[in-house]
């Protein structure tokens, strides 16, 4: 019974969590797009790298591994060029896009997977 | 060892950590968005550990501990930092900086008490809460 509760308040919070999702996805891939875009503007960097630093951790916990993964590799290549001090270099940079326009993709399917999962609970 | 202070900034771990640590793991959990909250919360709240992220905006991981470190309630009291950043020179850095140990982010929430827990146990600060459950 007091497993039930917490899985069920656990099963809450992912569900939560999920639905929120495409649009967190969204507003890290914006601040990518933006450093894409300007790739010596450090703030930019920084602000894409702390975004898609906090994504991967909780994307992760909350069970969404493949996204996680996929955050993860991004945010080490953001890291990169926040270590090197210069832009990634052209081809890096093409993959990164690629990297986050896939992220979008698999957020808005985990999101309605789990509203599915919500409509035929009674 | 039973209340536990959360420092996260990020509000969606936050929660998830709560459940995790107080209704899987039954221990008494208060958390802060920064470090700065933090270091104001720990004259009431008095933790008997503290786990830390050690990515946050401002006052990171390791400036918080230094700050608690200062603070006469939390002088002595065991930091676990919890980060993605795993790697093994890492975590040696981290316990040189006083941390009693490392837990890896992302984290499965019905582990997450059990580590920290085991934890506790191998640096010396046993469990009251497993003392009671030992007794009983």
């Amino acid at each position: 019974m007091i497993n039930d509760t917490i899985g069920e308040r656990l099963d809450g919070l992912r569900r939560r969590y999920a639905l929120n999702l495409p649009l967190k996805v969204s507003q890290a891939a914006e601040s990518v797009r933006a450093v894409l875009a300007a790739p010596r503007n450090r703030a930019l960097l920084e602000a894409a790298h702390r975004g898609v630093h906090s994504l991967t951790g909780s994307s992760g916990t909350y069970g969404f591994c493949d996204i996680s993964r996929i955050f993860r590799e991004a945010e080490s290549m953001l890291q990169e060029s926040l270590e090197s001090g210069v832009p990634l270099p052209s081809e890096r940079q093409f993959h990164l896009r690629e990297l986050i326009a896939g992220l979008e993709s698999l957020a808005a399917a985990a999101a309605s997977v789990r509203a599915e999962i919500t409509e035929v609970r009674p | 060892m039973n209340r536990l202070l959360y420092i996260e900034d990020e509000p969606d771990i936050r929660a998830i950590a709560v459940v995790s640590l107080r209704d899987v793991g039954g221990f008494t959990v208060e958390t802060a968005s920064s470090g700065r909250e933090a270091l104001r919360m720990v004259g009431s709240f008095k933790p008997d550990a503290i786990l830390l992220d050690v990515m946050m905006p401002g006052m990171d991981g390791p400036e918080t501990l230094q700050e608690l470190r200062k603070k006469p309630e939390t002088a002595r009291t065991p930091v676990i930092f919890m980060t993605a950043k795993v790697q093994s020179h890492e975590i040696g850095a981290y316990r040189k900086l006083g941390a009693l140990d490392v837990i890896p982010k992302p984290f499965d929430p019905m582990e997450l008490a059990g580590q920290v827990r085991g934890i506790l146990r191998a640096g010396g600060f046993a469990s009251s809460i497993e003392r009671a459950r030992m007794g009983s």
